[in-house]
């Protein structure tokens, strides 16, 4: 399902937010990306999945906040004063995602994104690629073999959608 | 590419204006086969008709032309008095009108191309049988207006009234100057003209007209130079002098008029007929000054009345006010005509995004307001600035109020088609279209009213055969109204055929398993069982009903909305259903209460009373569930937070809570208990289902003033979730 994304079939390069997510470091297109706004508490809602936090006020709109740690099967993030929400366009639908803490906006190659390898038990269904960047900052991003590049997880933003499986029951 | 898109969104504008003309065209032909026969009805059909047909040829529908070009020419025909304007050719044009409709969805990719050989040869029999002597006594006088884009025009056929005759003030924003005719008053004009003296200034050169006026063959008999100052004292560009003119009788008044439509407005202008046989020469004198537009304005909208002498135009002017317009033409249409002159077309979505943004103002206003020290929020400026935003917000929201015509629109062809298959007479009555309703309302009751009317016509009206034998009319009738009742639309479907028959009903409803043999019910019980999911009585499944669907429908599509649906009946005398919906979807009026820390709002609408319990008032009926004793009778009570698994951290016991009664309209009461209650507002609804997807038990969500979001319960899923266990409803559909 990775193939549908933008990151394949593009030929250039790809600006990406980096951000931290249980101390591993993840990114997503900057296209898709609406705005970062500060964590506020949302409203809880009844009968949604754990991972959906609520709903907030978001300039008039009623915006669905998914814990995005939780959604991608980690544990749920605690929430601190870094704590961001990434409002996110989702086929026309507004979400925002909470994340631990922004990290940097870096540009990649597409040609340098690998596809994820399919490892057996390992839902890999949200995670479009890998790309190695040049980690420049990030506390709590994970660094390997000290030559400050960091292996960054790239979402498959579509693949969020919170109304994908109302789509397929249909 | 681009030009594509443009041309797409004129052929979206020409859609609308389609289906705006069709229903103009069906009103009017209605009228006319109801016998409303006037020159204002047909014509304002022809024009409908010509406009559609200009734009599918514009648009290259070819099939729409041809039809539209043949209907137009028998509507011309029958404007003109060629073809007899009787009820019956009223009824030969109206099922041509439904071929129309019928092309201008296939037009509009909506639906294939109909078959239309038949109203077609139909049409063209029209144009070929006509029946000048059939024309010539029927009452109806004939237009002589040709273009059919000005609509004062219609009003000509006044002018050949024997008697002094003028057009309503109201109507026309503009008097007529009828004369009596044939007074013989065309004696040579005599005109005064004495520029203002800053003429020149203005770019009005005297001259021109003076030379003007020669052309038409006046002769200038004096130059009145008194005002002329000595030369030293001479202004070269300045104007002195006063021309008299005479010129030839036959000359129009009109193109005196436009003689003088440039010149400064200070400037002397006279004008009169010399020897005129009648009192214009008593009178000092007849002045048509250029202030006095009104005249021409009227004059020039009756470009083939007989031009009349201005002499008489102080007596004529005077009985303007009494005399009503010959022509009925109904105030109504004429506001209409009216108001369509100065409409502008939006984007609902525009009208949405403003209504969020003012939604938003109204937020940060009372957001500000809290922020402000106490002295400050003292100040008169902050409570204007929010009752400006108020002020600002009901109007956005008044923006998308539309008449209910659009809805009732549709019903006449309904109508129509079902006498024509179940061979019942219908007199269709509407009143209230002009009822001003949200869009959003409008657009969803299409469907119901569809099945109201169905329901009236095939299980309501008899036959004409035994409406005869009951001593009824043969004509039976189903009047369809709509008035607004505070802040709910009242929609009602009325025939006056033979009523619910109960015993059938309940027969029926026991044989399909929808009630046990053995419950009690009353007679109201009974009525609401129609609206039962699968129930029907008719013994035959026909095209029009009987499928057991058809008041279901209505009955979900009107909880959908917010609104309940009531029903009353009397044997004998007819049935009448009645939609109760609310105003606007998108405003609210809510109660704000607080659970558990968080805040919800209950609709106003749903709400019987709210109690703080005695102590063993509330009593507990099992571990998990209580009831309320309210007056004798036990209403079960629910936490918010229980009934949607949310975490309570301090429970309150009954007696430090409130409990508020709420009615849903289908299953009971329940009371639902909680913590306070904050506040009682008009809140705007924001669906959930925008940026996510619904949710069983929120009806959506609105943005309290602290820019902090609340969530509207759905009273009735909740109270059917509470009570599905209980035996005591086991009706849907049926009000405790």
């Amino acid at each position: 399902m990775n193939d549908q994304t933008e990151t394949t079939d593009v030929t250039h390069d790809l600006k990406i937010v980096t951000f931290t997510l249980c101390g591993h470091m993840f990114g997503i297109a900057m296209t898709s990306l609406l705005e970062i706004r500060e964590w506020e508490e949302p409203t809880p809602l009844p009968g949604v999945p754990h991972y959906v936090r609520g709903v907030t006020n978001l300039r008039g709109n009623v915006v669905p906040v998914v814990g995005l740690s939780e959604r991608l099967g980690w544990a749920p993030s605690e929430t601190h004063a870094r704590s961001c929400i990434l409002v996110v366009n989702l086929d026309g639908k507004q979400a925002g995602f909470l994340v631990d803490e922004m990290n940097d906006i870096v540009t990649v190659s597409v040609a340098e994104i690998q596809p994820p390898p399919a490892l057996d038990g390992a839902d890999t269904s949200m995670i479009s690629g890998l790309v190695r960047v040049v980690d420049r900052g990030g506390d709590n991003a994970e660094t390997t073999q000290g030559d400050k590049s960091a292996m960054v997880l790239l979402i498959d933003v579509p693949a969020l959608s919170l109304t994908r499986h109302l789509d397929a029951a249909a | 590419m681009s030009e594509d898109k443009e041309l797409d969104e004129i052929q979206a504008i020409f859609f609308e204006e389609c289906v705006e003309g069709l229903g103009t065209a069906e009103a009017g032909l209605t009228a006319f086969a109801n016998g409303d026969i006037s020159a204002e009805v047909i014509a304002g059909v022809f024009r409908a008709v010509h406009s559609i047909k200009g734009g599918a040829g514009a648009f290259g529908h070819n099939a729409l032309l041809t039809f539209a070009h043949t209907f137009e020419n028998v509507l011309d025909r029958v404007r003109a008095g060629d073809i007899a304007a009787t009820t019956e050719i009223g009824q030969h044009l109206l099922s041509a009108f439904d071929t129309l409709s019928d092309h201008v969805s296939a037009a509009m990719g909506r639906a294939d191309v109909p078959q239309d050989g038949t109203a077609l040869a139909g049409l063209n029999a029209l144009l070929a049988g006509e029946a000048p002597a059939a024309a010539a006594t029927h009452p109806i006088p004939s237009p002589s207006a040709p273009e059919p884009a000005s609509q004062p025009a219609e009003a000509d056929d006044m002018g050949f009234v024997p008697v002094a005759v003028a057009l309503d003030l109201e109507d026309f924003d503009a008097p007529a100057i009828a004369a009596p005719e044939g007074n013989g008053n065309d004696g040579p004009w005599r005109i005064s003209f004495a520029p203002s003296r800053a003429a020149m200034a203005n770019g009005a050169e005297p001259l021109l007209v003076v030379r003007e006026l020669e052309r038409m063959g006046a002769r200038v008999i004096h130059a009145d130079l008194a005002k002329l100052p000595p030369l030293r004292e001479l202004e070269p560009e300045q104007g002195y002098i006063r021309w008299e003119l005479l010129l030839d009788g036959s000359v129009e008044q009109q193109e005196l008029d436009e003689c003088f439509d440039f010149v400064a407005p200070d400037s002397l202008i006279e004008y009169r007929r010399e020897g005129a046989t009648i009192t214009a020469a008593n009178e000092p004198e007849a002045i048509v000054a250029p202030e006095a537009e009104i005249v021409t304005a009227a004059d020039l909208s009756n470009p083939d009345d007989e031009r009349t002498p201005p002499v008489s135009a102080p007596p004529v002017l005077s009985i303007v006010p009494s005399a009503p317009p010959p022509t009925a033409m109904p105030a109504g249409d004429a506001k209409m005509l009216d108001a369509a002159a100065q409409t502008i077309r939006i984007d609902v979505t525009r009208l949405d995004m403003l209504l969020n943004l003012v939604g938003e103002l109204v937020i940060r206003n009372s957001i500000l307001n809290d922020r402000l020290a106490a002295e400050d929020q003292e100040r008169v400026e902050l409570p204007q600035l929010a009752r400006l935003t108020r002020e600002i917000q009901d109007n956005v929201m008044s923006l998308r109020a539309q008449p209910i015509r659009q809805a009732f629109s549709r019903v006449p062809r309904i109508v129509r088609e079902l006498c024509a298959a179940t061979a019942k007479q219908v007199n269709l009555e509407v009143q209230g279209e002009g009822t001003e309703v949200d869009k959003s309302v409008i657009e969803k009751i299409g469907e119901p009213l569809t099945h109201m009317i169905r329901n009236a016509i095939d299980h309501g009206l008899e036959s004409p055969e035994e409406r005869i034998a009951a001593g009824k009319d043969p004509v039976g009738t189903v009047r369809l109204s709509a008035e607004q009742k505070g802040a709910r639309i009242v929609i009602r479907v009325a025939d006056d055929g033979r009523g619910i028959d109960r015993e059938r009903v309940r027969a029926k409803a026991i044989e399909k398993g929808i009630v046990a043999a053995d419950t009690p019910l009353t007679d109201e019980d009974i009525d609401n069982l129609i609206c039962a999911p699968g129930f029907s009585t008719a013994e035959t499944i026909s095209n029009i009903s009987g499928r057991g669907v058809g008041m279901d429908v209505v009955r979900t599509n009107v909880e959908a909305l917010g609104g309940r649906i009531e029903i009353s009946s009397t044997p004998g005398q007819g049935t009448s259903f009645t939609m109760v919906l609310p105003l606007t979807l998108a405003i609210l009026d809510g109660m704000i209460v607080r659970i558990d820390g968080q805040r919800y709002v209950v609709p106003l609408a749903h709400v019987v009373e709210s109690i703080r319990p005695n102590p063993g008032q509330v009593k507990a009926l099992s571990p998990t569930s209580e009831v309320i004793d309210l007056r004798g009778s036990y209403v079960p009570v629910r936490r918010v937070s229980d009934i949607f698994g949310l975490s309570a951290h301090d429970r309150r016991c009954p007696e430090e809570s409130l409990v508020i009664i709420a009615e849903s309209d289908t299953a009971g009461c329940i009371g639902l208990m909680v913590d306070t209650i904050d506040d009682r507002r008009e809140l705007v609804v924001k669906s959930l289902d925008q940026n996510l997807y619904p949710i069983a038990g929120l009806s959506g969500a609105t943005i309290l003033g602290d820019g902090s979001i609340a969530l509207i319960l759905d009273i009735d899923a909740l109270v059917s979730a509470a009570n599905s266990s209980g035996a005591r409803f086991t009706l849907k559909g049926m009000a405790a």
